[in-house]
């Protein structure tokens, strides 16, 4: 209290102002402080809930994305996102867009025109320019991915990374040289594998090499890493620094560590089953990360959920 | 301040302040320097500045702090004004940069003070809307807030938690990435 010299014993105004000078980790760390903190930071919205960390989640046989946001955020941040001025509300039209990835609250989409992220808590997006053409001979860069850490970075980044060795073979349409054997009987990822970013920062596309700590997943003719069928669909997360995604159609996850240009491949249980999502998150108590399962059924909702913990594998 | 029209005679006159702490003590300073509140500046534009201020929130001890600091930097803010509009030679650029170093290293030792002191310059620079000084000492605080967790935050300006366990583990949840 006033008594005491050490203590915070400040006014409203003189404490937000000191607040309001805190980057995002420490101001949602002086929430827990006491009432009084915390009452300021939400009484005067000083962490801007549009930029907070959020989980998206995408069921396949919804009509739209849904976003799951905390209930404690005012106003109700909504994931129909209207795209396309289409009359009815409750029209999402997949035929026109395709959602391709989310992180931390914002939207990577696809349609006629081009790659997208939105941000569905402000409504704001921005349409991203094309990517450069793939490497000679090969029909695509791979999977699109969003990379956001409003703690860390206003900034976005795309990602393009290749589902299984096939998406880095020569296209068909090329004349089958001494390549096809050459490839197949190469690692993959290579040792140094070549990715190609956008980042929001410079606005523009760049290709990026990844230099590979330990094993690969296989060979590139292993047939069992060739899993990517058309319905799976590649989750990724990004967490410090660090962009985990699935490949091989769930076979393997990708640690690809954005600071130093490193990536590590995590090879996952093989008696997953037919989960549909899996989610990968790091268990700091069990040191291992945790393996989220969801099984989707054809209605709304969860068929069963699993969560298990890997080991940490030298990552 | 040879601003032209009608009151001239009288901003001339006037172009010391006075200002009077808590304990009636009194501190005379030049219009210059008692602007850099805008308090203050609201006060001599209202033309109620007559037989001084009387600031019943700041003691003698704080003032003599506080006009310290609004010298130095109502100096700052004059030579800036020169330099940027009449000289633009590297000379001065010079000059211009020893004397932002020189603000600079006044600002450190300024903020070399004990807890108390410091927060009551940031009740007086709140009260006063001296944006400059409120700038510099809230982000002192800041500083050693920063990248700390509840408990040592807590620990470090003796407050006392008063959450009750749920609405702590309620604050954890909804912000589950900061304290991992």
């Amino acid at each position: 209290m006033e008594g005491d010299p050490s203590s915070l014993a400040l006014p409203e105004d003189a404490l937000a102002e000191i607040l309001r000078r805190l980057p995002p980790r420490s101001l949602a760390a002086s929430r827990c402080v006491c009432k009084a903190w915390r009452d300021i930071v939400d009484g005067r919205r000083l962490l801007l809930p549009e930029l907070l960390p959020h989980s998206f989640l995408m069921y396949n046989d919804l009509d739209y994305p849904a976003f799951l946001s905390h209930p404690s955020l005012d106003p109700e941040i909504f994931g129909k996102l209207d795209f396309y001025r289409n009359p009815d509300p409750h029209q999402w039209s997949w035929t026109t867009a395709s959602v391709l990835s989310h992180c931390n609250g914002l939207l990577l989409y696809k349609d006629r025109r081009g790659l997208h992220v939105a941000n569905p808590a402000t409504q704001r997006r921005a349409l991203l320019p094309p990517p450069p053409p793939p490497p000679s001979g090969r029909c695509w860069w791979g999977s699109e991915h969003l990379v956001f850490d409003p703690t860390e970075s206003p900034h976005y980044k795309v990602l393009l990374v290749p589902n299984d060795p096939g998406d880095e073979e020569l296209s068909m349409e090329l004349p089958q040289q001494a390549g096809d054997e050459s490839t197949s009987s190469m690692e993959w990822p290579a040792s140094t594998w070549v990715l190609c970013v956008f980042s929001s920062c410079t606005g523009q596309w760049e290709e990026r090499l990844f230099v590979r700590e330990g094993e690969a997943a296989g060979m590139a003719s292993d047939k069992a890493l060739r899993r990517c069928g058309v319905s799976f669909q590649s989750c990724s997360d990004y967490w410090r620094g660090v962009f985990y995604v699935q490949c091989n159609g769930g076979l393997t996850v990708m640690r690809i560590s954005l600071s130093n240009n490193k990536y590590r491949v995590i090879k996952m249980p093989t008696d997953i089953g037919e989960a549909t999502m899996v989610m990968l998150t790091w268990d700091d108590q069990r040191r291992g990360y945790a393996v989220h399962h969801f099984m989707i059924g054809t209605s709304f909702g969860f068929g069963s959920l699993m969560t298990r913990v890997v080991r940490k594998s030298g990552c | 301040m040879a601003s032209a029209g009608s009151g001239d005679e009288k901003a001339a006159a006037a172009a010391m302040i006075t200002l009077i702490s808590s304990d009636n003590e009194k501190f005379e300073v030049t219009e210059a320097t008692a602007t850099l509140s805008q308090t203050i500046r609201h006060m001599i534009e209202d033309g109620c500045t007559d037989g001084g201020v009387p600031l019943p929130n700041v003691t003698s001890k704080i003032l003599a702090r506080v006009i310290e600091y609004c010298k130095k930097h109502a100096t700052a803010a004059a030579g800036e004004e020169g330099s940027s509009s009449s000289f633009s030679d590297a000379a001065f650029l010079e000059v211009d940069r020893a004397f932002l170093e020189e603000l600079e290293e006044f600002d450190d030792a300024f903020l070399e003070v004990d807890r108390a002191t410091l927060f009551d310059l940031i009740l007086a620079a709140n009260y006063l809307d001296i944006k400059g000084l409120l700038n510099l000492t809230c982000q002192k605080v800041a500083d050693s807030v920063k990248g700390k967790t509840p408990e040592q935050i807590r620990e470090m300006y003796n407050i006392v938690n008063d959450l009750t366990p749920e609405e702590e583990a309620e604050i954890r949840r909804e912000t589950q990435w900061a304290f991992e």
